[in-house]
């Protein structure tokens, strides 16, 4: 039998606007045993654009297809189980973050944040560290690239270093039987997790360049109070403002607490070695080079031509004479 | 480990508790072509002409298999192979320096019409082509999605790779300009019969 339903006008309207509107996963908010004729006339509208949509594909697109995807490789199938199984602790995963971020916030094991320079244990005073010289101190080496002053003072837990001035070069061995060291300067600190960088303390701001490994470093407010703690690893400079906390260090209480030369070893004083001979060991390595002008290149050593090291750096081919340099280190952390 | 590996929420195909084999991925790709090749290909006819759109539709085919043998989980197969369509489209329109979605459509004959599609037509289409000017060119695909090709508003929101949320917000956006130019225009759907 057929019959003719009468639809209103308004209820049509509503009808259609509601399927456009509806959230759901389903296209309907309603089961279809229970639609008014609006809105079963509006799933019959859908389903015949749908229908209205559809083309039917010529034959020879699959037959491609199948060739197309017959020629395709699957993926090793190790890696692929491997993944899925990951997949299947996403929800884990994230669970035992965030217990861990929770502890490490909680406890703060490594946290700096809120600590004062006063707070490391006594030291010696500040001593004069002539150009060129350098210092050996459990798993550090401080070569002192300019005049500058420094001291030590040695924590609870912890070895400071505190630089008052000059422009440092500090290599430091990633080992778990070295005590833990921080670098205080004029505006931050560092510690160094394994590898090499520079310190150069300005008059009104610190230069950090880390050329190889990793570092912890930290800023500090005008009071001296640590701000924040964050990791880098080479390649990564930055500049600190001076905020002058180190002024603010009394010195008396930086009383020598090993007046023996033992903790500080003074070596002798690096050589220059400019010889073009001593850098083809180099040709294809990668090397850090610290230039007369206090600047940093790092990159792959080309060439050694007539006393000239040609280096292949991120921003070109750069060359530049061996009078220029102050210092060649082999990077084993390449770019 | 267990993982779900397609489309389950479709119905498409089961849950799978190891990696699937190279047979299973094949036969649940041969389904996914059986299943949605008919829509892909109209869609992608109706923006570039019947002949590129055998092209895009087998490259979405083939990325659609690419990422079946890597293991990658895809939760609705219908909105991930119109999500890779619309990409290639894109990049194609990027070639072809096509200017905007709407400007460029291919009027097709219609092979499915029947009285119920005119009836349709002839009451709605009018008032809604008028309407479609008044979108802009995402508005306008949105409302393409939902009323031409009855996808849900999770799936628009996986092709055009946008939030459920914003989805949601440009529909209702959409809703008020046509139902502006609906009262205005007076919609006149008389006395549509259904047949019961």
């Amino acid at each position: 039998m057929t019959t003719m339903t009468m639809m209103n006008k308004r209820k049509l309207m509503n009808a259609f606007l509601n399927y456009l509107s509806f959230p759901g996963a389903e296209n309907f908010s309603s089961p279809a045993s229970d639609i008014s004729p609006e809105e079963k006339f509006i799933r019959r509208a859908v389903e015949l654009n749908v229908r209205a949509m559809e083309k039917t594909p010529p034959v020879e697109i699959f037959q491609n297809l199948r060739l197309k995807a017959a020629q395709q490789e699957y993926p090793n199938n190790a890696f692929k189980t491997f993944f899925n199984d990951l997949r299947t602790w996403r929800f884990v995963a994230p669970a035992v973050a965030f217990v861990a971020i929770f502890l490490l916030v909680w406890f703060r094991p490594f946290d700096t944040a809120g600590a004062k320079f006063e707070q490391a244990g006594p030291a010696r005073g500040f001593e004069v560290v002539s150009e060129k010289s350098v210092l050996n101190r459990s798993g550090l080496r401080i070569s002192a690239l300019l005049t500058g002053q420094l001291a030590f003072a040695q924590g609870q837990q912890r070895d400071h270093v505190f630089i008052r001035d000059g422009y440092w070069y500090i290599q430091a061995e990633h080992s778990p039987f070295n005590n833990e060291s921080w670098f205080h300067f004029p505006g931050g600190g560092v510690k160094p997790m394994g590898g090499d960088f520079f310190i150069e303390v300005h008059s009104g701001a610190t230069t950090l360049i880390l050329s190889k490994g990793k570092i912890q470093t930290y800023s500090t407010d005008e009071s001296g109070v640590v701000q924040k703690t964050v990791t880098e690893t080479a390649p990564f400079v930055q500049t600190f403002k001076n905020q002058g906390h180190l002024a603010s260090f009394n010195e008396s209480d930086l009383l020598a607490e090993r007046s023996d030369s033992m903790a500080v070893q003074k070596v002798d004083s690096f050589e220059e070695t400019n010889e073009v001979a001593a850098y083809y060991n180099f040709v294809g390595s990668y090397v850090c080079v610290l230039l007369d002008n206090g600047k940093v290149l790092s990159g792959k050593l080309k060439m050694v031509w007539d006393e000239t090291l040609h280096i292949q750096t991120r921003s070109g081919m750069v060359s530049t004479p061996l009078s220029n340099m102050t210092l060649v280190e082999l990077n084993t952390s390449s770019y | 480990m267990g993982s779900i590996l397609f489309d389950v929420s479709m119905g498409n195909f089961e849950l799978s508790n190891d990696s699937p084999g190279k047979e299973t991925i094949e036969k649940a790709w041969e389904k996914a072509y059986k299943e949605h090749s008919g829509l892909l290909y109209g869609y992608l006819a109706k923006r570039v002409g019947l002949d590129l759109a055998g092209d895009l539709m087998q490259e979405s085919f083939l990325k659609l298999l690419q990422a079946m043998k890597k293991g990658r989980v895809i939760e609705n197969i219908k909105a991930y192979l119109f999500q890779i369509a619309r990409n290639e489209l894109n990049s194609e329109m990027n070639r072809s320096h096509f200017t905007d979605g709407a400007d460029h459509l291919v009027n097709l004959p219609d092979h499915n019409s029947n009285v119920e599609a005119e009836l349709i037509k002839k009451e709605l289409d009018g008032l809604l082509k008028s309407a479609r000017q008044t979108l802009s060119p995402m508005e306008h695909e949105i409302f393409e999605l939902r009323w031409y090709f009855g996808f849900t508003q999770v799936e628009i929101a996986r092709v055009i790779k946008k939030s459920e949320r914003q989805v949601r917000r440009d529909l209702e956006k959409i809703i008020r300009k046509i139902r502006v130019i609906m009262e205005s225009n007076g919609w006149n759907i008389g006395d549509v019969g259904e047949k019961g």
